[in-house]
């Protein structure tokens, strides 16, 4: 890949790259992580599928180095979860401003998702935050497009499951 | 992604790719080496053989006179001593017909490489680009006591009415410091050293040393001598002034190159004006005086409050440049200068991004323009 190939490809693509990995893992270490994407995209750009999309191959890279950083991850949400409020029995304040409210359900479904499954959880945000379409995700996880359509169903669902129980359990209740 | 990093993420990554393509080049497109290829490579050679060798017999038997329409040279050796022979032919070489490789070098200031960077890819502390202001000029003066006043005038719209004055918490209204006029001018003081001058369009502003008294003689004489005809600002320059540098607004490329003398970390902060000029690169309150650097005129300016602070203006080619770091020695910065290598604009936007776009000022309602008109007396 030339120099100006590179720095176009950067250029393109460094913001929703790091915004990406900056989301999972907190942009102190996303800056040394997008490196490395970028590091690796420059090494293996031969190898990669000639289908893929520039945004889906890196979003790839991306992904496989956070699943090496799955256990800050998944502290960095319980941390945020456990900062940003639980979701309480009590009824909720009708004084309360909406933005609490909000992150009250917010901090069930981060808690819900450190529990996930990794390649769930990969799936998750791509699909929440990166707003990757289904063939995109695909491309990013290695799954076919088939595979991410089954598995976010089954994501849904669990993600219901985890978020009662998170809240049975909050409250008091045995999940 | 913080703007540092980002760069010099960047930076590395172009480096690399960089390297790693004129080290490795382009994917080959040469015949691979299996026993295929080779074995067609022998049938050519052995076919270039007898066609080489059923030539020189056919030159043989026609004589030197084989081709009369393409003179060849004559090569034919003639033997003077030994057993009958037959005049052997040599077939010389064609002459070349490849374009000879001139590779011309870069030359600094010159418009196909208008800049001067870093030769090699490293971070840099600082990396701007201020596209010019379009209309706009600067004028750069030495005044006769050899103080440096600088002009900026810009192209814009009519100035907005002054707005209605401050009050305090008891709704009386705050002191302001009123316009005050210099000849026909109508002049707003600033910060030390900063003035305002209204014109009917757009703005014209003067920088002049700060650690003077407001209005001082010098300026005041040159406020004096200086009148508006429309949007034209007439300056007969008084005796003993003398003009540095004057023309239109360039593009502005700077960057802080962080350098190590003596131990200590030093940023060397050039900005560079390709079509530029010494006003429009010398705008501030630098006071400069005249000297020798790189081996061409250039201007110099040392700041009383930081005399560690050394800057410097002057031209390569046809770029303005203005260069400057803290506790670093003129010698030390020429060195700095003569270390980096001639670039083009798109080298800057491939090594460290896109440029912004000129911002064009809405000019459609405000007919009276600035513009200097410089005389001498």
């Amino acid at each position: 890949m030339s120099g100006p190939v590179a720095a176009r490809l950067y250029d393109d693509h460094v913001d929703a790259i790091y915004g990406y990995v900056a989301r999972r893992l907190g942009p102190e270490l996303a800056v040394e992580v997008v490196a490395e994407v970028f590091e690796q995209a420059l090494r293996t750009h031969e190898r990669r599928s000639a289908k893929a999309t520039d945004r889906g191959w890196l979003l790839a890279l991306a992904t496989a180095l956070l699943r090496r950083h799955g256990a800050t991850e998944c502290r960095r949400l319980e941390n945020w979860a456990a900062e940003h409020g639980t979701a309480s029995s009590t009824p909720r304040d009708p004084l309360l401003p909406a933005g609490d409210a909000g992150d009250t359900e917010i901090a069930v479904a981060m808690r819900a998702a450190a529990e996930l499954d990794p390649v769930d959880r990969d799936l998750l945000f791509l699909a929440a935050w990166e707003h990757c379409s289904t063939s995109e995700a695909a491309e990013a996880t290695g799954l076919t497009p088939a595979a991410v359509r089954t598995r976010m169903n089954a994501i849904r669902k669990e993600l219901k499951r985890l978020a009662v129980a998170g809240r049975h359990r909050d409250a008091g209740y045995d999940a | 992604m913080p703007p540092i990093a980002r760069r010099h993420l960047r930076e590395h990554l172009f480096d690399i790719a960089t390297r790693s393509h004129t080290s490795l080049g382009d994917p080959h497109v040469n015949a691979p080496n299996t026993a295929r290829a080779n074995a067609a490579r022998l049938a050519a050679l052995a076919l270039l053989g007898v066609i080489g060798v059923g030539g020189l017999a056919y030159s043989a038997t026609r004589g030197t006179g084989a081709n009369d329409a393409t003179p060849i040279p004559d090569t034919t050796v003639s033997p003077t001593v030994g057993p009958t022979t037959v005049p052997v032919t040599v077939l010389q070489p064609p002459p070349p017909t490849a374009a000879p490789t001139t590779t011309t070098e870069p030359v600094p200031g010159s418009a196909d490489t208008p800049l001067l960077l870093p030769e090699q890819r490293r971070p840099l502390d600082e990396l701007t680009v201020v596209r010019r202001a379009l209309g706009g000029s600067s004028l750069l003066l030495r005044a006769p006591d050899l103080s440096t006043i600088a002009l900026r005038e810009r192209d814009g719209v009519a100035p907005p009415p002054p707005s209605p004055p401050s009050t305090d918490a008891a709704g009386e209204p705050l002191p302001t410091i009123p316009p005050r006029i210099v000849g026909t001018m109508e002049v707003v003081q600033g910060d030390a050293g900063m003035y305002d001058v209204a014109v009917p369009c757009g703005s014209l502003e003067i920088r002049e040393r700060p650690d003077v008294e407001p209005f001082r003689p010098e300026l005041v004489q040159l406020l004096s001598a200086m009148s508006l005809d429309g949007g034209a600002i007439n300056i007969p320059l008084p005796e003993g002034w003398g003009v540095i540098g004057a023309g239109p607004s360039t593009d502005e490329f700077t960057f802080g190159l962080p350098i190590e003398i003596g131990g200590n970390d030093v940023t060397v902060r050039l900005a560079q004006f390709p079509d530029g000029n010494l006003a429009v690169a010398g705008f501030g309150s630098g006071q400069y005086s005249p000297t020798t650097f790189l081996g061409q005129p250039a201007w110099i300016s040392r700041d009383l409050d930081e005399p560690d602070h050394l800057e410097v203006i002057g031209m390569v080619g046809t770029t303005a440049y203005r260069v400057g770091a803290d506790g670093i020695a003129t010698t030390e910065l020429e060195a700095v200068m003569e270390s980096l290598v001639p670039g083009d604009i798109d080298e800057w936007i491939t090594r460290f991004g896109a440029i912004p776009p000129a911002t064009d000022p809405d000019i459609r309602l405000c007919a009276q323009q600035p513009e200097f008109a410089v005389t001498a007396v």
